[in-house]
């Protein structure tokens, strides 16, 4: 038996990510999976790939994160079930205690986090508007042609700025499908584009808060030098890209699990992974809610149920007790 | 056949009672669900407030349950749901519906309107019974609304399923047909004494809930968000209540001298100004809040609101030089209840890890799933 491990699984719109540490912290492996529609899968796949650290090993605790978090919950056997706000707060404060601001840029979601003295003191998230997200990105670097491993680069090449129009991704795509047929270079226009996603960011989340440095930027869009360099430029301050910028919501949902360990974790196991998971769903109408309840079956047999309104088929969850 | 009012909270237990008791057939406005919301919805205007939604969706559907009247609230001032009532009635008579409007403006600013809508709405009920029938349903109302204040304090202290809503809506029911204001202490009595049986565990937290009086005294357009706070672990305090609410803007404003100008007050040094709605108030609260010890402020209003969203620009301001956490839900038909989820669960965690810090000197991480 080797020494214990410590899980975090943060599932997305976009991406599912999974995080292995140590009992002393350190990172043994981490993945960034395409969630693809497919959350369950996205899980399973994961958790093939970190296979061989948690084999012979122990696991303490297991954190989730994300939209998919219940899920995720119900299927390995979560012992911290936490919001993306808080996980990524946790994940920066890992990396640099003293961060004060947290820009995080992820598919479908983006947020601004403001920390005092290691504890968020303000947040905001995106609500309806994906305008300033990475799934937008990677829409028109595919429109273009373009990989979005390139988008970045090829945006650092401009030398003429180009104002996108950024209040809306529709708006935008066709400004640059116009600014395309004007005959602008591709370099501008994606420059452009990087500039108007990072005006609309701070225009919808950071209106009204004080953006101080140290500033972290986090989430898979951190990876485009671009739009980096589009944040610096706007904020006129360096900004910080930590490690594991891509996982960072896991990661910040595994170091949860591990403060919060509990004398004995709820992880099912491995082999229960492989189980058969099959969410159905159904149209409750008792009433004119009309709900869509979600029931997720392992083996046949419910395990978690969401979407009803009324609570009519919650299984009472277990009250957080408080530990003072 | 049968008259009709707005869903509003518990009103309808309250003005049921009088309506039915001056001799009129009720339709009770029906429990708001998703269906009702996309009736209001397709029949309203895209940029109307949620609240019209809502009540458009319930009078539509009481209409197609049998009611041939409806009854409801007029209004002046910046806000504009002083012109509902006018609006739904054209386009509810546009829909093909036939139906009597009966529309109370408020009695201080036009007596004469208000004076002859009661007066027909009373049919034969001499004045003297008006009044003690008003006396019954206002005192009926104050205790619901007690009974709601301690259920908002007992449900975050209780461990496992959380009963005290379920209660509550009992309470309501149980007290609906009672005329004697001596049954209603006596059943208040039986079901707080179940209620305080509950509490077991101490609340992590104190937070406000303020901001627009429909989307703060109806759960079903705030998502039930008391009942999520009460799940986390916080006790909530509500701003509004209808009893109270009764007596500061319709008897007070009849009788100006009873009038208290402690929200101009306090508000003063934000905003001097009446803005419409309850921005004012929204700004005296959070002010308030903050001197009276609450951990956090919640404000909820309809997407496009435009008192609230004055004073939501205000209250940032507050919020920073008190020293209190605010969280702004803007709510409409498309609110998102797993987004809601998530902000009210990071807001909680932000409240509760700036409490430990000031009571401990360390934040610990330790709040549970």
């Amino acid at each position: 038996m080797g020494n214990g491990v410590i899980i975090g699984i943060d599932v997305g719109s976009v991406s599912t990510n999974i995080v292995v540490l140590d009992e002393k912290q350190n990172l043994l492996a981490k993945e960034y999976i395409r969630t693809q529609g497919k959350p369950i899968q996205a899980v399973k796949k994961g958790f093939e790939a970190v296979e061989k650290y948690i084999k012979n090993n122990p696991v303490l605790s297991v954190g989730t994160t994300g939209s998919g978090r219940k899920l995720a919950a119900a299927m390995v056997g979560a012992d911290v079930v936490k919001n993306e706000i808080t996980t990524h707060a946790v994940g920066a404060l890992k990396h640099d205690k003293d961060v004060k601001t947290v820009i995080e840029i992820g598919g479908q979601d983006s947020k601004i986090i403001i920390l005092d003295d290691s504890i968020v003191t303000d947040f905001a998230m995106n609500s309806v508007c994906a305008a300033g997200t990475g799934s937008f990105l990677d829409q028109q670097a595919a429109r273009l042609g373009i990989s979005i491993e390139d988008f970045g680069k090829i945006a650092l090449e401009s030398t003429t700025e180009l104002r996108i129009a950024g209040r809306c991704s529709v708006f935008a795509e066709s400004d640059m499908i116009h600014k395309q047929q004007l005959g602008n270079s591709i370099a501008d226009i994606l420059a452009g584009l990087c500039t108007s996603l990072v005006r609309n960011y701070l225009n919808n989340l950071g209106k009204g808060k004080e953006i101080k440095s140290p500033i972290m930027f986090q989430g898979g869009v951190a990876a485009n030098p671009g739009i980096v360099s589009a944040f610096e430029k706007e904020l006129e301050q360096k900004i910080l890209i930590p490690t594991h910028y891509d996982v960072m919501g896991a990661f910040g949902s595994a170091h949860l699990a591990n403060i919060q360990r509990p004398s004995k974790s709820k992880f099912f196991g491995l082999e229960a992974i492989d189980d058969d998971f099959t969410p159905s769903s159904f149209n409750c109408s008792d009433c004119g809610n009309n709900c869509e309840v979600v029931n997720l079956k392992r083996n046949g047999l419910i395990v978690g149920s969401w979407g009803d309104k009324c609570q009519k088929y919650h299984q009472p969850t277990e009250q957080q007790k408080i530990s003072s | 056949m049968g008259i009709t009012f707005p869903r509003f909270g518990t009103s309808h237990v309250a003005i049921g009672n009088l309506l039915k008791w001056m001799g009129h057939d009720v339709i009770k406005p029906p429990d708001i669900t998703e269906k009702t919301i996309s009736l209001g919805t397709k029949n309203s205007p895209e940029l109307a407030c949620f609240p019209l939604k809502i009540t458009t969706g319930s009078f539509i559907e009481a209409l197609d349950s049998g009611a041939d009247s409806i009854l409801m609230a007029g209004g002046v001032g910046p806000c504009r749901f002083g012109y509902y009532g006018y609006l739904q009635k054209g386009a509810l008579t546009q829909m093909g519906y036939k139906f009597d409007s009966f529309i109370i403006e408020p009695p201080s600013r036009h007596p004469k309107q208000a004076y002859h809508t009661i007066k027909s709405l009373k049919k034969k009920t001499p004045w003297h019974t008006v009044m003690k029938y008003v006396y019954i349903v206002l005192t009926k109302q104050k205790y619901i609304d007690k009974m709601h204040k301690l259920v908002l304090e007992t449900a975050p202290k209780e461990v496992g399923e959380i009963k005290s809503f379920k209660l509550f809506n009992e309470f309501v029911q149980k007290v609906e047909p009672v005329r004697e204001v001596k049954s209603l202490k006596e059943i208040y009595q039986h079901y707080a004494d179940k209620l305080y049986k509950f509490q077991k565990v101490t609340p992590k937290v104190k937070i406000k809930l303020l901001g627009e009086i429909y989307l703060v005294c109806e759960p079903a357009a705030n998502l039930y968000i008391e009942k999520k706070l009460a799940a986390l672990g916080v006790e909530v305090q509500r701003t509004i209540y209808l009893g109270e609410w009764f007596d500061g803007h319709v008897v007070k404003d009849i009788i100006p001298i009873l009038k208290e100008k402690e929200t101009e007050k306090t508000a003063k040094s934000y905003l001097s100004q009446m803005v419409g709605g309850h921005g004012q108030e929204t700004v005296a609260q959070t002010v308030q809040a903050s001197q009276q010890g609450f951990d956090g402020v919640i404000q909820v209003y309809p997407f496009t609101c435009t008192p609230e969203i004055l004073a939501q620009g205000i209250i940032t301001k507050v919020s920073k030089d008190k020293k209190i956490p605010v969280l702004t839900l803007s709510m409409d038909e498309h609110s998102a209840q797993a987004g809601i989820d998530t902000r009210l669960e990071a807001f909680v965690d932000l409240i509760y890890q700036k409490k430990l810090q000031n009571e401990r000197g360390e934040a610990l991480w330790v709040m549970g799933s």
